[in-house]
């Protein structure tokens, strides 16, 4: 609905009524714009009036229409369905709010909006522009700030320019002229005029101070930068403010050399001094000059940082920051200093103070012929001091927006409530209608949709109650109708039918007589039952015979017509029709025919009497259907009648049979007479053959006993022909009887053979026995053997072991041996070294004369036994030599028994081999004599069971013998028996003849 | 087994009479002495340490160093014999005699030691004419025949001096 109310701004701006129209649902708003002039209509329309009762009186026609279009109104639901647009969760919070609620919402909301939007745009605007005129006004007074300290500067630079042209200075004629005092009285002189300076030194090229006014200034300014820059560029200098060394104090210094105007030559330096502190007083008395004349903001606090962040001018109340970083004091201004360029504002808490201020800050510009300052100037202000305006701007904004804006939201209010009252009351209406008190109804003014509504409403309310009041009749009298059936149709009999039924049509249709009429074969009539109120003629068992009634209607009864009569006279009946009626004082009566299968039993006729009557719809049709319930407990009436008539007939039939009966026990009686013979066997008797059931069983036994008579005959015959046949048997019987005795002597004699064959299969199996205990015995040796060799393997094994070790030993003598003969060696050639100096020794000897004589003698003596031991060192050598040749010997030897032992193992080796195959012949060997044994064994089992087969055969031969004899014996009864079935068969008679 | 020479009576007094000679072997069998007065020092040098010298006497096989002074060294066996001395052996039994001024180094193929002989030097016989001029004779001692070397003869040798 929302979406609805912006995509048509045209309703939303004109009047409220459109947006009532929008909030009463979306199909009213579109059917408002389809037809432009049903809005004057809904202008002029009055509301409810109760002294003015507008029920309707419409005629039913009329009444359609509207209801088919509120009909279209009542669909709140789809309405919503089609506006898929609405989140799902909002519409059901919306559809939640009454109307009454939703429309003043709308109206409140879309009425004071604007005005609170316009205020709050207004005191935006207003407020930013006073900032921005405020800014502007602080940053140029940063950039005047800026300029001054320019300006402040430029000055020392000019003035110590000036002061350095000074004659008194700079012509050495003057300056030889004037005193020194005089020439410090003009510097002190020069300071009173021109304030600012606290010092001003002239200092030779050396650095010494030549003159100095009062104040204190360093001995020696040699190593001052200004100082030696001024002296190289012949140029006056200015620094920017620093800390003064002596004073302590932020200070300017201004250096310019002093040109001798003859020669050309810097012969002095003149520098000034003055403290920042200065400048400071200078600006801020300037500051509350402005403030005093008549700005309206407090006084503007000035501030200089230098490139180092430190700040060098402040305000006279706040003297304690200079000195300290920017960061603590204006912590976010403070990082913007920093190679700025340009002129910025910004709203920052004083650190010291905590107090906000409108900073605006600006670069100092490069001041005249000096290098870059990187100094900013920052002029701030307390922003409760800066935005006073714009705090007062803010209550008269705010007061103003709210009253106009509750003012408004009050009209739009009760202008939406008085609108929407009908709308409430129909809605009012329409619920109790709802509840069930169907008397509600509107009062109608005026010809707009809304009085189209209540007069639907009301029309809607009549319709209901109507229709309520039929539903009652209609239930009422199907349950009479009910009862009535029932009451009819509990009897079965057919007068108890008639009766009932006239009785009860009458009570329900309250008509003073009810007759029913029963057609006769001739189409003549007589009235079969009647139910009258007391008073009238009484009409049963009267015959009709109406000639002008019978043709006319009784194929239009057949077809099932019911005619209802108001008024006889007016109904346009012939006068014979009349008259007849006459006869029972009718005035109204109510035809309705009871039919059965089609066929026109009888009429159910209601009379009244007394008065004419107009016969309701209703109750012809109750009539009809009750006429027909009659016609259907008739026809059961009549089918019972029906099936008592059957089974009358049905009883008469059974009287017949017993006659039948008895004439056919005495033919029996005859039959059986007939053949009593036969049970004594006389098999030649005939039963007398007659007509009927009988005869045909006589004739039936008449050929059972010839059947049995053959039957006897064959007997005979029979039993003769066994005797005959059961004499010649005996003989063969005989002979078989002998036959198995001989059968039976034989298999005694087998089983004697059998058993001399079992005795030669043990000895057989003893004789393998003993085989395998010798090849065992074989076997066991070889394995003997095998461990016996095992044991040499091992004995040679670890022979080759010992001769190994000793092989390693004998490597080990070869070894020293020849360490020996290394040592010998060693000790031949010492000897050999003695030897040559023991000669030279007595060289030297013979060489000292006669004093060296004893000398040479003892060398002599040495070399001797250097030569002697040499020899002997020959003799070890040749020992060791035999030592180690044998030794050779000894492991050539050693080599040879390992081969010969390695030999010995393989020979060991193959013997065990062979032993082995020793070993496995005797077991094959003995596995042969076993499978020989076991063999024999089956072999010797065989032959028991043989035997044993043989023992069971002369038994089985034995009683065949036994039941040869037996046969014989029964052929012998069986011919006592033959005998005795001859003389039997012999008592019946078969021929008439014997 | 005996071995008398390995327990040698160490203070066996021996009689002192008699010329003193160095004595060594000229070759493998050939002893021979020469009178201790013209020997100077002997010594056992490596073959390595003499320096052969180019365009020289068979005999003379190179210079050597010793205590800082040169001497040629002569292959005495060659020189007497013309059989080189044992050229497999690793080291030279040297000799340095004195003769006059003239030192010489000669190389035998060993020095036995000093003796003491009483001098019936017998003259030589006729036959072995290289060595003869070197020789003052033989002496005779525990059947050996030992060869008494002239030094002067050895100094002034001409095959020395022929070149």
């Amino acid at each position: 609905m929302l979406k609805q109310l912006y995509t048509r701004p045209v309703y939303i701006t004109t009047s409220f009524i459109v947006v009532e129209q929008i909030l009463i649902g979306a199909d009213m708003a579109t059917r408002f714009k389809q037809e432009p002039t049903s809005r004057h209509k809904y202008k002029k329309a009055s509301h409810l009036n109760d002294s003015t009762r507008n029920t309707p009186q419409m005629p039913s026609s009329s009444v359609q229409h509207p209801l088919s279009g509120l009909d279209n109104h009542q669909i709140p639901t789809q309405q919503s369905n089609q506006n898929s647009v609405f989140d799902q969760l909002g519409l059901s919070f919306w559809q939640r709010l009454s109307l009454k609620t939703k429309a003043t919402t709308l109206a409140i909301t879309l009425s004071t909006l604007p005005i609170i939007v316009l205020g709050a745009t207004a005191y935006y605007i207003t407020s930013k522009t006073i900032t921005n005129n405020v800014t502007q006004q602080q940053q140029a007074r940063a950039i005047a700030l800026a300029d001054q300290f320019d300006n402040f500067i430029s000055q020392r630079y000019l003035d110590i320019q000036n002061l350095a042209q000074s004659s008194v200075l700079n012509d050495p004629t003057v300056r030889a002229v004037v005193s020194t005092q005089s020439k410090e009285l003009s510097l002190e002189q020069y300071i009173k005029n021109n304030p600012g300076y606290d010092n001003i030194a002239v200092i030779d090229p050396a650095g010494q101070v030549i003159l100095q006014t009062a104040g204190e200034g360093i001995a020696n300014y040699s190593n001052v930068d200004y100082f030696q820059q001024s002296i190289q560029t012949k140029r006056p200098v200015v620094t920017p403010p620093r800390k003064s060394l002596l004073t302590g104090e932020y200070s300017i210094y201004a250096a310019a050399p002093v040109i001798n105007t003859t020669t050309g030559e810097v012969f002095a330096v003149v520098r000034s001094r003055t403290p920042v502190q200065y400048f400071n007083e200078i600006l801020h008395a300037e500051a509350k000059n402005l403030a005093q004349s008549g700005n309206r903001f407090g006084v503007e606090e000035y501030f200089a940082v230098n490139d180092l962040g430190k700040v060098v001018v402040a305000p006279t109340e706040h003297l304690d920051y200079i000195g300290e970083d920017a960061q603590a004091v204006f912590p976010r201004v403070a990082p913007r200093l920093i190679n700025n360029t340009s002129v910025g504002s910004l709203i920052d808490r004083d650190r010291v103070e905590r107090q906000q201020y409108l900073v605006a800050y600006t670069p100092i510009q490069q001041i005249e012929s000096q290098t870059a300052l990187n100094w900013s100037a920052m002029v701030a202000l307390p922003t409760a001091q800066v935005f006073a305006a714009r705090q007062g701007l803010f209550l008269p904004f705010f007061l103003g927006t709210t009253v106009f804006t509750i003012l408004v939201g009050a009209i739009a209010a009760h202008l939406v409530n008085r609108a929407l009252r009908p709308v409430v009351n129909a809605s009012l209406a329409v619920q109790k209608l709802g509840e069930g008190n169907l008397n509600t109804r509107l009062s109608v003014q005026g010809k707009d949709e809304l009085a189209v509504l209540g007069s639907n409403i009301n029309v809607m309310a009549n319709q209901l109650q109507s229709l309520l009041r039929q539903q009652e009749e209609v239930t009422e009298q199907a349950q009479l109708f009910a009862d009535v059936t029932f009451r009819i149709r509990r009897s079965l009999n057919v007068d108890d039918i008639l009766k009932t039924a006239v009785k009860e049509v009458r009570k329900v249709l309250k008509s003073d007589r009810v007759v029913i009429y029963q057609f006769n074969s001739d189409l003549s009539g007589t009235i079969v039952a009647e139910a009258v109120a007391p008073g009238w003629t009484q009409a049963l068992s009267d015959t009709i015979d109406d000639p002008c009634f019978k043709d006319r209607h009784i194929q239009q009864y057949k077809n099932g017509r019911v005619r209802a009569i108001d008024n006889i006279h007016q109904a346009g009946l012939t006068d014979c029709h009349i008259k007849s009626l006459e006869r029972f004082e009718v005035k109204a009566n109510l035809v309705a025919p009871i039919l059965k299968d089609n066929q026109l039993l009888g009429l159910l006729i209601a009379h009244q009497c007394a008065t004419t009557r107009a016969w309701q719809q209703a109750e012809i049709d109750l009539f009809t259907q009750l006429a027909t319930q009659i016609g259907f407990a008739l026809d059961q009436a009549y089918l019972l009648e029906q099936v008592e008539k059957a089974r009358a007939v049905a009883e008469e039939a059974s009287g017949d049979q017993r006659q039948q009966k008895e004439s056919l026990q005495q033919q029996l009686i005859g039959l059986l007479s007939d053949v009593e013979q036969a049970a004594q066997g006389n098999l030649t008797v005939r039963a007398e053959v007659t007509a009927g059931e009988i005869g045909t069983v006589a004739d039936f036994f008449n050929s059972i006993i010839e059947s049995l008579r053959q039957l006897a005959t064959n007997v005979k015959t029979a039993a003769s022909q066994v005797n005959f046949a059961v004499a010649e048997n005996q003989g063969a019987m005989h002979q078989l009887a002998d036959q198995a005795s001989q059968q039976a002597e034989a298999i005694a004699h087998s089983l004697d053979s059998l058993a001399h064959m079992t005795d030669s299969i043990q000895a057989v199996a003893a004789s393998a026995h003993q085989a395998a205990e010798v090849t065992r015995t074989a076997s066991l040796t070889a394995q003997v053997g095998g461990v016996a060799m095992n044991h040499t393997v091992d004995s040679i094994l670890n022979l080759r072991q010992t001769v190994a070790t000793t092989a390693g030993k004998v490597r080990q003598l070869s070894e020293s041996s020849q360490q020996i003969s290394k040592v010998v060696s060693l000790i031949n050639q010492i000897a050999l070294q003695t030897n040559v100096l023991a000669i030279n020794a007595s060289i030297e000897a013979n060489r000292a004369g006669e004093e060296g004589r004893g000398f040479a003698l003892v060398a002599e003596e040495i070399g001797e036994l250097a030569s002697q031991s040499s020899a002997a060192t020959k003799e070890i050598e040749q020992i060791v030599e035999n030592i180690q040749r044998e030794t050779v010997e000894v492991a050539h030897a050693m080599e040879l028994g390992t081969n010969q032992v390695i030999e010995g193992t393989n020979l060991v080796e193959d013997t065990k081999k062979n032993l082995r195959k020793i070993f496995d012949g005797s077991r094959q060997i003995d596995q042969l004599v076993q499978s020989i044994s076991h063999a024999t064994i089956a072999q010797a089992q065989t032959s028991q069971q043989v035997t044993q087969l043989i023992k069971e055969i002369a038994l089985i031969s034995e009683q065949t013998a036994n039941s040869a004899r037996q046969v014989f014996g029964s052929l012998q009864e069986t011919t006592t028996v033959a005998q005795q079935l001859q003389v039997s068969v012999g008592v019946f008679k078969v021929d008439d003849e014997s | 087994m005996d071995i008398p020479i390995l327990t040698p009576q160490l203070h066996q007094p021996k009689t002192s009479v008699g010329e003193s000679y160095l004595r060594f072997q000229l070759n493998e069998d050939t002893p021979a002495v020469l009178l201790m007065k013209y020997v100077q020092e002997v010594l056992i040098i490596s073959t390595g340490r003499i320096t052969p010298i180019p365009n020289m006497p068979e005999c003379i096989l190179g210079l050597f160093n010793r205590r800082n002074r040169i001497f040629w060294a002569i292959d005495l066996a060659f020189m007497l014999t013309s059989q080189p001395v044992d050229a497999s052996s690793q080291q030279y039994h040297v000799m340095i005699i004195r003769v006059g001024e003239t030192p010489l180094s000669l190389i035998v193929r060993e020095i036995k030691g000093t003796i003491r002989l009483v001098s019936d030097l017998q003259p030589l016989e006729e036959g072995t004419a290289t060595i003869q001029p070197y020789l003052q004779g033989y002496i005779w001692q525990h059947q050996e025949k030992l060869l008494v070397l002239n030094a002067e003869a050895i100094v002034h040798s001409p095959s020395l001096y022929n070149y």
